[in-house]
């Protein structure tokens, strides 16, 4: 706790200032301060928790959930069969540099403006880095235990369970927690570009309304329930790893 | 009759490479405890991996009690280099790893693995620790354990207590003469030290020259079975060394 304490007043320092900027500037509508945000987020509570904050959870949710499976099944496939590695890998690493926000409007054009094209830009945004984190982390294991399990007279998928996948779990926390915000801002421009509800489209509509406040609370809602999952996921992976200070 | 047996092997790892070995002949007897020496990057750790099936030579054949050696055979129990304990199994775990690749049930594996452990001086309370809580000597000690639990009359040890500080060095090398006269086993004992290898074994393999290597300097080590440290104080023993040193250097034939 003590370690975290001048992060804390830094965080505290910022909200003030923020707070006295916007009370200063006096314009609720461009700037408003934490404190109209926090009693807009209570006045809308109804519309925000009960529709559209599921809304994007089940987008969200959906998306990253078909995102792991399929970079998990890709990122073992192409560990476990090296001309797919060649052929593929170069390829998702490039993939990387694309802005695949940017691509973002094509699924809305192509697939319109249902649950379906939000999801997939959802997985467009975390497959790659999922499959590339997990990947290298299976990548990672230490030849020289392999090779002991195989004069063992492991087969592969025994090295498989005893030795990669226990070596790569870290990756796939860290995969997790880059994919987690990652898929809700997915999800959020999603909505942004076309939809009827989700916190991305209320955000939009507050906009054209200039409800200041009301841009902002749905943003600040997304930010704290992607911070309570990473959260959730730090507190499962301390659990689950409890040999990670050897790594 | 030899149980381990090199007749004219002929090995090398890249085909446009110098071989290491050409054809070399090679051969430990049932119950000997050998260590082999030679500079380091000679091709030792190369021996034991051929011996266990993780490299195929070009020519000749390798048996193991008489049977031949391939991929995946199992005909010895290897402990390599670095202790290589897995750091997300617990001790007990990683000791009873060879048994749970044979599908034997957990219950057995846990009552195998703190028999073994007893048996090399491990307190059962470690059973439960990760290998990260250990100290070097006991990871040693867990790593001869997960060898001995492998099940092979045929130990390959390379090089296990090169990264250990002197004291608990030379504890664990009386502790190991001590657990090769009560086993029965085959030991073939990598190290790059002469006096540990006058101290350890019955019999000195050098490999020594130029590679390609076709044959081992054989040495008999003028040591009673039942030895202690004083014995390496004695004039045939100092000869022997710094004869051994010697060849190491390239010096002598
Ligand atoms: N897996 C491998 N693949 C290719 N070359 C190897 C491999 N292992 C060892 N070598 C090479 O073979 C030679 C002998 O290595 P090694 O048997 O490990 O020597 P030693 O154990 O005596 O130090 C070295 O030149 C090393 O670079
Ligand atoms: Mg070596």
């Amino acid at each position: 706790m003590k370690k975290n304490l001048p992060a804390c007043l830094t965080a505290v320092g910022f909200f003030v200032l923020w707070q006295v900027v916007a009370d200063c500037i006096g314009a609720a509508y461009i700037l408003p301060g934490p404190k109209e945000i926090l009693i807009r987020l209570w006045e809308l509570r109804e519309p925000l928790f009960l529709v559209h904050l599921p809304a994007t959870m089940k987008v969200t949710f959906l998306g990253l959930a078909i995102s792991v499976v399929l970079g998990l099944g890709l990122a073992i496939a192409m560990d476990q069969c090296p001309p797919l590695e060649r052929a593929l890998y170069p390829l998702i690493v490039a993939s990387q540099t694309i802005p695949t926000t940017a691509l973002a409007p094509l699924f809305i054009l192509w697939f319109g403006y249902g649950m379906g094209s939000k999801v997939l830009v959802t997985i467009l945004m975390t497959f790659f880095p999922i499959s590339i984190t997990v990947f290298d982390g299976l990548k990672g294991t230490k030849r020289e235990m392999e090779e002991l399990l195989m004069t063992y007279g492991a087969g592969r998928w025994e090295i498989f369970w005893k030795c990669k996948a226990p070596a790569a779990l870290p990756s796939f926390f860290s995969a997790m927690k880059m994919a987690i915000p990652l898929s809700v801002i997915g999800a959020a421009i999603a909505e942004w570009l076309g939809a009827q509800e989700g916190l991305g489209y209320f955000s939009k509509r507050m906009m054209t309304q200039l409800d200041g406040a009301g841009v902002f609370a749905p943003i600040v809602l997304l930010s704290v329930v992607a911070m309570a999952v990473v959260a959730v996921l730090n507190a499962v992976e301390r659990r689950l790893i409890p040999w990670r200070k050897e790594l | 009759m030899a149980i381990v047996e090199f007749s004219n092997v002929t090995f090398r790892y890249h085909p446009e490479e110098e071989p290491i070995l050409e054809d070399f002949s090679f051969s430990v007897e049932r119950g000997e405890f050998v260590s082999i020496i030679g500079q380091s990057g000679c091709g030792k750790s190369t021996l034991f991996r051929l011996l266990t099936g993780l490299e195929t030579p070009q020519k000749g054949e390798i048996r193991i009690n008489g049977k031949p050696v391939q991929k995946g055979s199992h005909l010895s129990s290897l402990q390599p280099q670095k202790d290589l304990l897995f750091p997300w199994f617990t001790v007990w775990e990683n000791v009873a790893l060879p048994l749970s690749l044979q599908r034997i049930p957990k219950g057995k594996q846990r009552q195998a693995a703190e028999a073994v452990l007893a048996q090399v001086g491990l307190d059962p309370s470690l059973a439960e620790k990760y290998p990260s809580a250990l100290s070097g000597g006991m990871r040693q000690r867990v790593a001869f354990a997960r060898t001995l639990l492998d099940g092979a009359q045929v130990l390959l040890l390379d090089e296990p207590f090169s990264a250990l500080d002197c004291l608990t060095r030379m504890d664990l090398q009386e502790w190991l003469r001590d657990n090769w006269l009560k086993l029965e086993k085959t030991i073939l004992f990598i190290t790059h030290d002469v006096e540990e290898a006058l101290f350890l074994s019955q019999e000195v393999a050098v490999l020594q020259g130029k590679k390609p290597f076709s044959a081992a300097l054989m040495r008999q080590v003028p040591l009673p079975k039942e030895r202690s440290r004083a014995h390496l104080a004695c004039e045939a023993v100092e000869r022997e060394k710094l004869y051994l040193m010697d060849v190491l250097k390239g010096g002598a034939r």
